[in-house]
C-alpha cells in the first residue's frame, strides 16, 4: 500500500517536473511569439488561438513570456537554493557539533542576518553588485543560509548524543568524517523537507523581491515579474495572473511531490 | 495520471474564474443601485458633508515654508494662504492682500492687506504677520530658490500696505508669493499650523492621515461647502481600485488609464492635465549623447504617440520642448511635432553621426513610477527599429536623486518635471551653469536669451524671448520630451465641483455634495 | 547550567547581537545611495540648499563619530527624531509596534491551532485519506505567493461575502471588536502558508519518530497505537517543531510588510519600508533592533523549552 502510493506521487511529481522542463528548455529555442514585441493593437486581448495565454498591457503574448520567464524564476530558485542550503549546511554543522564560542559568533552573526530587513539587505547587494538578471541569486543565496544553519545545527545538536556518534567516536574516526558521513546523513528527511521549502521560497521570494523592482529588470520577464506586473489588471484581464499563477504552482507542486517520494 | 492533472488545472482555472469574474457581477450591481442618482441634470449644491481625498504621497512637512514635496502642497493649499493665489487659468488672484501694484520698472511690489481676514485661531491677520511670514521663507529657502536673494526688504508702509523693494527687476517674482500668511512669531507650525486657507487644519497622522474643518470665518462668503475633508495617504497604488470601491475614498487623483476603465461605472471620471514635462531626458555630456545628431535621431526614433497609446489609451498630449501645454499663455505649440517619427532618418542620422550600426545605452528610472517605467518598456522596444540597444535599470528615488539628479551619473533618464508658476522656474535649469541642470546641456545662445527674458518688463516681449527658449531645446533635441500626461482623478457621483488647476493643488473649497 | 546563569548568558549575547546589527545597518546606509536631505529636497535641490541641510543634520561628519553618538544616545535610550515626519522615533513605533504584534498573534493562533492537529490527523494514518488530502492541500497553499494570497483573501471575503471592508482599518482605540474582526483576513493570509510548512514539517517529524526502534519495541509490547502516539512519539516529534515555529514567528514578523502593504495596515512592516525608501535613519534602526530583540527574545524561549522536552540536551 506504502510503496505504491510513493510511485503515484513520484510519477506525478516525475511528470508535472518534465512538463515543466519541457517547456523551460523550448523556450530557450523557440517561443511562438517574441516575448518582449508589442502591439498596441492587441492590448489585454484574452486567449485565443493566436494566442492561447492571451496578451498583457503592452500586447506581448503571453505564452511566450511564461516560457521565458518560467526559465528565468527556475534557475533563480535552483542556484539560491544550492547556495543557501550548502553554505547553511556546512555553518549548522559545524556549530552543532563542536558548540563553544564558535557556534556562539555565528548564531550571533546568523541572528542578525535572519532579523535584518531583507529589503535593505537587498539594497546593500544591488548597491554593491548593481542590479542584474543573476545578480538577485547571490542576494537571495545568503539570504537563505540562516534558516539552513539553523534547522542543521538542532540536528547536528540532537544526533551527536547518538549511540552511533558514540560509537564512532570510540572507534577513532575524525570529526570530519563524523559530521559529513556519520551524522548528515541522517539529517537527510529534515534537509529534504527543507530544500523543498527552501525551492518553494526562493520561486516566492523572486516574487517579491520583483514587487520592489529589485530583481529581474524590465522587459524581460520572470514569473514573479509576471506577477507583480500583472497585479493592476487583476480585474480587467485576469488571464494574465493566472497563467503565471499557475505555473509557479506546477514548478512548486512537481518538486514537493518528487520530495515527497524519495 | 495525465487526467489527474488536467482535473486539477481545470479546478484552478474554475476557482480563479469564479473569484474574480465573482466580483466583476458585485460592481455591476452597485452600478445599477447607483445610475438613477447620476442623472445628467445639474443639482445644487448643498452645505456639509465630510469627503475622503486620497494622497498618493504622505506629507513631508506641515509647515508651509518647509515643505516641499508636491504632494504635500496639494493638501496644504485648503489650509494656506499666501497674498496671492493661483486659480483655475493659472492666474494669480488676491487672496490675503486684497490688490497690488508692480512699479514700471519691475523693482517695487506694494500689497494692500484684505480687511476681514483673520487666522484659524480667531485672531485678525495684521502686516506683522505677513512680514514675519515672508521673512521666515525667504530664510529657510533662499538656498533653494536663489530668486529670493534679489529681495532686498519687505517693509510695512501703514497698516493696511506692506512693500517689497528688490535689488533687479524681476516681475515674475509675483510667482512666489503665494507662500502661506501665518501669525507672527507662531512656532508651532510643523505640529499644529495655523492659517487662513478655507479649511481649518484638525489632526495629522503620519502616514495615515490628515484632517481639517471647515473655516467659519474665511473671507468669502458661502465657502467651503464641506464640513470635514480627510485626505487619506495611500501608499500602495494596488489596493486603490479596492479603496475606491469599498466606498473608503471619495476622490482620488493620478488614476492610470486601466485604473479609471475599472472605476467608470461607479464613478465620474474627471481628466484634466497633469502638467508635466515627461521626457526621455539625455545627459548631453556622455557619448553619444554629447552629439546632436544622435539626440535627433532618437527623436526621429521614438513613436510618441505609440507610447501614449500604449501607456496610456491616448489620454495626454505630445510635447516638443520643456514646457507643458496647460500653461497656454508661454506654451509654443509648433514644437509638438518638430520631429516625425522617421526610423529611415534616424538610421541616416546615425550613420552621419559615425553610428551606422546603432549603439547600446541604459535608461535609469525611478521604479516608484510605474508610468514611467511602461514608458520605457515601450522605448526600449521601438528603439530596436533603428538598430539602438536599450536597456531598463530600475532605482529607487532616493537613488535616482543622488546618482542621477545630483552626481549626474548615469545616461539617460524618464522622468517628469513638474510644474511652476513662473515660466523662468521651467526653464532656468537649462541654463549652462544652473544647478538644476542634470541634462548637462549647454548653450550660450539659451544663456543669452535666458538673461533677456527674465530681464524684461515689456510682457509680450517676455512671452516672445520664451517661447525662442523653447524652440532653442527643441532644436538642440536637449533631450527628448514625450508628454504631457492626463490627469484623471474618480470622484464620488455625489459630490460636484472638483476643480483642475495648472499646478499641483487639490482645491477642496469648490467641492459639495449635489442635493 | 541554572536558569539563571543562561539568562546572564542570553543577556550578554543579545547586546553582542544588538550592537553587530545596529553597525551592519549603519553601514549599510553608507552603502546605499541617497539621503534623508535629498529625498526632502527632491527635484528642487541646489548644491547649496543640499550642503546647508546636511550640516544642520550633522550628516557632514565623520562615519564612526557619528555612529557613536547614535549609539551613546541610544544607549539612554534616545533613538532620534524621523527625518520623515519631524517626531520622536518612540512616538511614532509605538502604536504601530502593537498593531503588528497583534497581527502576528492572530496569524500564530491560526498556525497553531490548525496545523497541529491537522498535522497529528494526517500522520495518524500515513497514507490514508485525510492524510492525501491534508498533503495536498499543504503543496498547494506553499505553492501561491503572498502578496497574491492576500489579494485572493480580499476578493473572497471583503468583495464577495462582504465579511470586511477591504482597506478600512480600524484602530485598536476607534474599536477594538473592528480591529480585531479586521485583522483576522490579513491573519489568515499570513497564517495559511505557515500552516502547510508546519502540518509539512510536523507530519515528517511524527512519521520519523514512528520508524524509530523504541516505538517499535512499545508496539511489539502491546501498547496502544494512541499510547505510543501521545506518551512517546509527539513529544520527540515536537521538538524540532517548536524551533520551526520559532522561524516561523520570526518569519511573519518580517513578512508582515507584504500582508500589511495589500490590506492597508499602518502596522511596522509598512513603516520600515517607507523609511528604507525615504532614507529615514533614525527610525531604521530602532525598528530593526527590535525586531532583532523580539527574535533573539523567541529563541531564548526556544532553548528553555528544548531543555524541558528534551532531558539529553539538559544532561550536557
Amino acid at each position: 500500500m506504502r510503496r505504491r502510493k510513493k510511485n503515484i506521487s513520484f510519477y506525478l511529481g516525475l511528470i508535472i517536473i518534465s512538463l515543466v522542463i519541457i517547456f523551460v528548455v523550448m523556450g530557450i529555442f523557440w517561443t511562438p511569439y517574441d516575448p518582449n514585441g508589442m502591439s498596441a493593437a492587441l492590448k489585454n486581448s484574452p486567449p485565443s488561438l493566436a494566442h492561447l495565454f492571451g496578451t498583457d498591457n503592452f500586447g506581448r503574448d503571453i505564452l511566450s513570456r511564461v516560457m521565458v520567464g518560467a526559465k528565468t524564476t527556475f534557475l533563480v530558485a535552483f542556484f539560491t537554493v544550492l547556495i543557501g542550503a550548502s553554505i547553511g549546511t556546512i555553518i549548522g554543522a559545524l556549530t552543532g557539533y563542536y558548540g563553544g564560542l564558535f557556534d556562539e559568533v555565528l548564531m550571533r552573526l546568523n541572528d542578525g542576518l535572519a532579523s535584518f530587513p531583507s529589503i535593505l539587505l537587498a539594497l546593500v547587494f544591488v548597491s554593491i553588485i548593481g542590479t542584474g538578471k543573476y545578480n538577485i541569486i547571490l542576494a537571495l543565496g545568503v539570504l537563505f543560509i540562516p534558516s539552513y544553519a539553523r534547522i542543521i545545527r538542532s540536528e547536528f545538536i540532537t544526533l551527536k548524543e547518538k549511540d552511533f556518534v558514540k560509537n564512532a567516536e570510540l572507534m577513532g574516526a575524525n570529526d570530519f568524517r563524523i559530521m559529513f558521513v556519520h551524522i548528515l546523513p541522517n539529517t537527510k528527511p529534515i534537509f529534504i523537507s527543507s530544500v523543498s521549502i527552501g525551492f518553494n521560497n526562493a520561486v516566492l521570494a523572486e516574487s517579491s523581491l520583483s514587487y520592489l523592482n529589485l530583481g529581474v529588470q524590465p522587459p524581460d520577464a520572470s514569473l514573479g515579474r509576471m506577477l507583480s506586473e500583472a497585479q493592476p489588471y487583476l480585474f480587467t484581464a485576469p488571464w494574465y495572473v493566472i497563467f503565471p499563477g499557475i505555473m509557479i504552482i506546477l514548478m512548486i507542486l512537481g518538486f514537493s511531490l518528487l520530495n515527497d517520494s524519495v | 495520471m495525465k487526467t489527474k492533472v488536467k482535473l486539477l488545472l481545470m479546478v484552478f482555472v474554475v476557482i480563479f474564474s469564479v473569484v474574480l469574474y465573482g466580483c466583476s457581477g458585485d460592481k455591476n450591481n452597485v452600478d445599477n443601485e447607483q445610475t438613477p442618482a447620476a442623472d445628467e441634470t445639474p443639482r445644487t449644491p448643498r452645505y456639509g458633508g465630510s469627503v475622503v481625498v486620497g494622497t498618493l504621497q504622505d506629507l513631508d512637512s506641515l509647515d508651509p515654508h518647509k515643505a516641499v514635496a508636491a504632494g504635500t502642497k496639494e493638501v496644504l493649499f485648503n489650509v494656506f494662504e499666501g497674498l496671492v493665489k493661483p486659480d483655475e487659468s493659472g492666474e494669480l488672484i488676491p487672496a490675503v492682500a486684497s490688490d497690488y501694484t508692480i512699479s514700471e520698472d519691475g523693482k517695487v511690489y506694494t500689497f494692500t492687506l484684505r480687511d476681514n481676514v483673520v487666522f484659524h485661531n480667531g485672531e485678525k491677520v495684521t502686516v506683522a504677520d505677513v512680514i514675519y511670514s515672508l521673512n521666515r521663507y525667504i530664510s529657510l529657502n533662499k538656498q533653494m530658490e536663489p530668486v529670493l536673494s534679489n529681495i532686498i526688504e519687505v517693509k510695512e508702509i501703514d497698516d493696511k500696505t506692506i512693500e517689497i523693494s528688490l535689488n533687479e527687476t524681476d516681475t515674475e517674482l509675483i510667482g512666489f508669493l503665494t507662500i502661506g500668511i501665518i501669525p507672527n512669531e507662531y512656532d508651532e507650525s510643523a505640529t499644529k499650523p495655523i492659517g487662513t486657507g478655507p479649511f481649518k487644519f484638525l489632526s495629522y497622522t503620519p502616514m495615515e492621515s490628515f484632517k481639517v474643518v471647515r473655516n467659519e470665518d474665511y473671507y468669502l462668503e458661502n465657502t467651503p461647502y464641506l464640513d470635514e475633508v480627510i485626505f487619506k495617504v495611500i501608499t500602495n497604488t494596488d489596493s486603490v481600485i479596492m479603496d475606491l470601491l469599498s466606498g473608503s475614498v471619495d476622490i482620488l487623483a493620478y488614476l492610470t488609464s486601466n485604473q479609471a476603465k475599472q472605476l467608470e461605472n461607479d464613478f465620474n471620471i474627471e481628466e484634466g492635465n497633469m502638467n508635466l514635462v515627461q521626457g526621455l531626458f539625455l545627459n548631453n555630456e556622455v557619448e553619444p549623447f554629447n552629439k546632436k545628431e544622435v539626440r535627433q535621431a532618437l527623436y526621429h526614433g521614438i513613436d510618441r504617440q505609440g507610447i501614449l497609446d500604449m501607456v496610456a489609451d491616448g489620454k495626454g498630449e505630445i510635447i516638443g520642448s520643456n514646457m507643458f501645454p496647460g500653461f497656454a499663455k508661454y506654451y509654443n505649440k509648433d514644437l509638438a511635432n518638430l520631429y516625425e517619427y522617421n526610423p529611415e532618418k534616424a538610421k541616416t542620422l546615425l550613420s552621419d553621426a559615425g553610428y551606422p550600426n546603432g549603439f547600446t545605452f541604459t535608461i535609469t528610472v525611478p521604479s516608484n513610477y510605474p508610468y514611467h517605467v511602461d514608458t520605457a518598456q515601450v522605448i526600449v522596444e521601438q528603439l530596436k527599429q533603428i538598430g539602438v540597444d536599450a536597456t531598463i535599470k530600475q532605482v529607487e528615488w532616493a537613488t535616482w536623486l543622488s546618482d542621477v539628479y545630483s552626481a549626474r551619473n548615469y545616461e539617460s533618464t524618464i522622468i517628469g518635471l513638474d510644474a511652476k508658476l513662473a515660466p523662468r522656474d521651467v526653464l532656468e535649469r537649462y541654463q549652462s551653469d544652473a544647478s538644476g541642470n542634470f541634462v548637462n546641456y549647454s548653450s550660450q545662445e539659451f544663456d543669452e536669451v535666458f538673461e533677456k527674458a527674465t530681464r524684461t518688463t515689456d510682457d509680450s516681449e517676455k512671452v516672445a524671448y520664451y517661447m525662442e527658449l523653447q524652440e532653442l531645446l527643441a532644436n538642440d533635441a536637449a533631450s527628448i520630451y514625450l508628454q504631457d500626461p492626463s490627469l484623471l482623478v474618480a470622484v464620488n457621483k455625489e459630490l460636484g465641483g472638483y476643480t483642475f488647476y495648472p499646478v499641483y493643488v487639490q482645491d477642496m473649497s469648490k467641492v459639495y455634495y449635489k442635493e | 547550567m541554572n536558569t539563571i546563569k543562561l539568562i546572564i548568558k542570553k543577556i550578554a549575547s543579545l547586546f553582542a547581537t544588538l550592537i553587530i546589527v545596529s553597525l551592519i545597518t549603519f553601514l549599510a546606509f553608507q552603502v546605499i545611495p541617497g539621503d534623508s536631505v535629498l529625498i526632502s529636497l527632491g527635484t528642487n535641490a541646489t548644491e547649496e540648499a543640499i550642503e546647508q541641510r546636511r550640516e544642520e543634520l550633522g550628516l557632514n561628519e565623520n562615519v564612526f563619530v557619528r555612529y557613536f553618538k547614535w549609539l551613546g544616545n541610544a544607549a539612554k535610550g534616545d533613538f532620534g527624531t524621523s527625518s520623515q515626519y519631524h517626531i520622536k522615533v518612540s512616538e511614532l513605533i509605538g502604536e504601530r509596534l502593537s498593531i503588528t504584534i497583534w497581527l502576528t498573534i492572530i496569524s500564530v493562533v491560526f498556525v497553531l491551532l490548525i496545523s497541529i492537529p491537522l498535522g497529528i490527523l494526517a500522520s495518524n494514518r500515513v497514507d490514508g485519506w485525510i492524510d492525501r488530502i491534508v498533503v495536498f492541500l499543504t503543496q498547494i497553499t506553499m505553492a501561491i505567493p503572498p502578496f497574491f494570497l492576500g489579494i485572493i483573501i480580499t476578493l473572497i471575503f471583503g468583495f464577495i461575502l462582504r465579511l470586511f471592508t477591504p482597506g478600512r482599518f480600524y484602530y485598536p482605540a476607534e474599536s477594538f471588536n473592528k480591529f480585531i474582526s479586521f485583522m483576522v483576513f490579513p491573519g489568515l493570509a499570513i497564517a495559511i502558508p505557515k500552516i502547510a510548512m508546519v502540518v509539512k514539517f510536523l507530519r515528517s517529524s511524527i512519521i520519523r519518530q514512528l520508524d524509530t526502534d523504541y516505538v517499535r519495541t512499545a508496539k511489539s509490547k502491546g501498547h496502544t497505537r494512541a499510547g505510543i502516539m501521545y506518551n512517546h512519539v509527539l513529544k520527540n516529534a515536537l521538538i524540532p517543531v517548536i524551533t520551526f515555529i520559532a522561524m516561523v514567528i520570526a518569519d511573519i514578523l518580517a513578512n508582515s510588510i507584504i500582508i500589511e502593504e495589500v490590506f492597508g495596515i499602518p502596522g511596522l512592516g509598512r513603516l520600515l519600508v517607507m523609511s528604507i525608501s525615504n532614507r529615514d535613519y533614525a527610525v531604521v534602526q530602532a525598528i530593526v533592533l527590535l525586531i532583532v530583540i523580539i527574535i533573539v527574545f523567541l529563541n531564548f524561549v526556544v532553548d528553555i523549552l528544548y531543555q524541558y522536552l528534551d532531558p539529553k540536551v539538559r544532561i550536557k
